[in-house]
């Protein structure tokens, strides 16, 4: 695995930015797109090509900035499919108010603010952080266990966050992920209905899983891959068309022609 | 859709660029009332507005306004905002107005962050595109610094240096296109103390402005140096943005480093407090105002070649082909009854459409020609 930690120091200028390595490729934002709020709790799962990537967003931090905001830690796990239980275990606790501020009390402690704020303003390379993240990962204590009770839902799908049995199929999708299959879970802030949901997984490889923290969504829905398929609008029906009045003797004359041009010619 | 107009808002972190959003589109509406048109927002930015609102609401209710409660940004994002006449014809002026981490505005910043150095070009580039460029400016900053380290701390704090990098590279390409609009907003925010227009009692109007013409000098320079060949518009705006949201106490926190920074503490004016935002419309009547004659005109012709294209069709389509048997075909069949229920149809859609379209036409107009607030100065 390649754990990596987002966070910002306290003076306005250290500004949010990994500490030390940086993962290669901000996977979880396909094309500028922004499937999570990173500002925001979120958990996002993607597996392609054999290899599984986790963030988890909006870890609270004890540390406030220096206008008092609290801080949020983002953390980003790469190369995750060597350890589908950690992958389970992440997305447990990014679902789990009470495990989310247990990760983020714990990050605090891996990585006091001075050492956080030495790597931001460059007077310190980070290269450490790697390695005490995945000491941490490894490490009992930190973590919400899934229950494993939940059953993974065909093809891809939207339901509400607050809805325990659908937290429980994300969980049982974010394992399906972490054993091989391709897609994407996670969850979003930003969508908020079932036609944005669908647009989102027809643009995306793979089935997807999204919970919806907001929105108008009411339970779980089967999203298709073509945007049009999910919510088509109804068709506006054709005003009804007009019997032609003279549409029967017209059959008539037609063949009345017919039989004239016969004899004369 | 037509392509967006593009706008681009380029200020530190924290200054309170997405609350700015909110009290613009607020504001917006205000000015849009009454007519048929609307401010539609794509699925995200509406969802981003309603957690904005979100906070002020429990704030308000709580009594209490904690800046501290508003985060700032962590991503770039992209609101996508539309004007849109009322009906189902789908006639809309589109904009699209970037917003990404202030921190990306410094080179070192990007270098760390994986997110930023793949998503800068294309920052730029929509920097570069843009007919506005939005300078949000934390007025408090500039206003309460009073001893000489206090001032010394302010252009860091307004992120001067990348500001006018930014601007540099936004005029040179708008030079290059004089036929485009441009137009320099600067738009001191968090202005609520200093102004007695709504609901305050302050009396600094007159200092903002002399302390943001001198601060912001060199960007008004450089913008003017670059864009020898052409005009930009350049605009004041001091917008309050909650308008019942009042500064109460500076404090200026020694960092480690040595400099300083600085930290506000704001409380509700009124009880209950009212948001009244202020000027904040003025950032869509400028994009209109620059977009007008293109924009109407655009949309006047595309309508124009598409109806004038159809109603070709169709005419053609209404006369029967040559031949006898055709002729006779046509008028005894159903061909005639579907053309003529088609034509009145099209003929319909064509006078919803153009009634549309004028409707949007007077509302832009009724937008533009809105009385600035008397905030507002172009410089």
């Amino acid at each position: 695995m390649r754990p990596y930690l987002m966070t910002r120091g306290i003076p306005r200028d250290l500004d949010y930015a990994f500490v030390g390595a940086s993962p290669a490729d901000p996977w979880w934002s396909p094309g500028g797109r922004e499937l999570v709020v990173l500002e925001e709790p979120a958990v996002l799962a993607r597996s392609a090509k054999g290899s599984l990537g986790m963030l988890v967003s909006g870890l609270p931090s004890s540390r406030r900035d220096v206008l008092g905001t609290r801080i949020r830690h983002t953390l980003v796990v790469d190369a995750l499919e060597a350890d589908p239980a950690l992958a389970g275990r992440l997305a447990a606790t990014a679902l789990d108010p009470a495990g989310r501020e247990r990760l983020g009390k714990e990050l605090d402690e891996m990585l006091p603010i001075g050492r956080v704020e030495a790597v931001l303003s460059g007077d310190a390379d980070g290269s450490e952080v790697g390695g005490l993240l995945e000491r941490l990962l490894t490490a009992p204590g930190w973590e919400t266990k899934p229950d494993g009770k939940g059953a993974d839902r065909e093809g891809s799908w939207a339901a509400p966050l607050g809805d325990p049995g659908a937290r429980a199929a994300f969980l049982a999708r974010v394992a399906a992920l972490a054993e091989g299959r391709e897609g994407h879970a996670f969850v979003s802030h930003s969508l908020t209905s079932v036609t944005g949901a669908g647009r989102a997984a027809a643009e995306l490889p793979g089935h997807t899983a999204i919970l919806l923290a907001d929105g108008e969504i009411g339970g779980v829905v089967e999203l298709g891959k073509v945007p049009g398929a999910v919510a088509a609008p109804p068709r506006r029906s054709a005003p009804p068309r007009p019997v032609p009045i003279i549409a029967a003797g017209s059959l008539t004359l037609v063949i009345a022609l017919a039989v004239l041009a016969i004899l004369l010619l | 859709m037509s392509e967006p107009f593009k706008a681009a808002v380029v200020g530190p972190s924290r200054v309170g660029k997405t609350t700015l959003l909110t009290a613009i589109l607020a504001d917006t509406a205000e000015l849009l009332a009454g007519t048929p048109v609307s401010v539609a927002l794509d699925e995200a930015t509406a969802s981003r507005v309603r957690r904005q609102k979100g906070h002020l609401r429990s704030a308000i209710e709580a009594g209490e306004f904690d800046a501290a409660a508003l985060g700032g940004t962590q991503a770039m994002s992209v609101y996508e905002i539309k004007l849109q006449a009322d009906g189902d014809v789908g006639l809309e002026i589109p904009f699209r107005i970037l917003d990404y981490p202030g921190g990306w505005l410094d080179p070192d910043m990007r270098a760390r962050s994986p997110e930023a150095g793949k998503e800068w070009p294309s920052c730029e580039a929509h920097i570069k595109d843009s007919i506005m460029l939005l300078l949000p400016i934390d007025a408090a900053v500039l206003m309460e610094a009073s001893t000489p380290a206090q001032r010394a701390a302010v252009p860091e704090l307004l992120g001067l240096v990348d500001v006018e990098a930014v601007a540099e590279r936004w005029a040179k390409i708008r030079n290059q296109h004089p036929a485009e609009p441009a137009v320099l907003l600067l738009a001191p925010l968090k202005c609520e103390k200093y102004f007695s227009d709504n609901g305050g009692a302050g009396q600094e109007a007159g200092r903002l402005r002399k302390l943001v013409r001198e601060k912001y000098k060199e960007v008004l320079r450089i913008v003017a140096a670059e864009c020898k060949d052409r005009m930009v518009h350049v605009v004041y705006a001091p917008i309050d943005t909650y308008g019942c949201v009042e500064l109460m106490e500076a404090e200026w926190l020694r960092l480690g480093s040595g400099g300083l920074d600085f930290r506000g503490h704001y409380r509700f004016r009124g009880r209950p407090p009212t948001i009244s935002v202020k000027a904040a419309g003025t950032i869509m009547q400028e994009l209109c105002r620059a977009i007008l004659d293109t924009e109407i005109g655009r949309t006047t012709e595309s309508i124009d070649a598409s109806l004038s294209a159809y109603t070709r069709l169709l005419e053609r389509k209404a006369a029967p082909k040559g031949g006898f048997l055709n002729t006779l075909s046509y008028y005894l069949g159903n061909e005639v009854w579907e053309n003529r229920a088609g034509r009145q149809r099209t003929q319909q859609e064509i006078a919803r459409a153009q009634r549309q379209r004028e409707q949007l036409r007077e509302a832009v107009e009724k937008l533009v020609a809105s009385p600035s607030d008397d905030r507002v100065e172009v410089w």
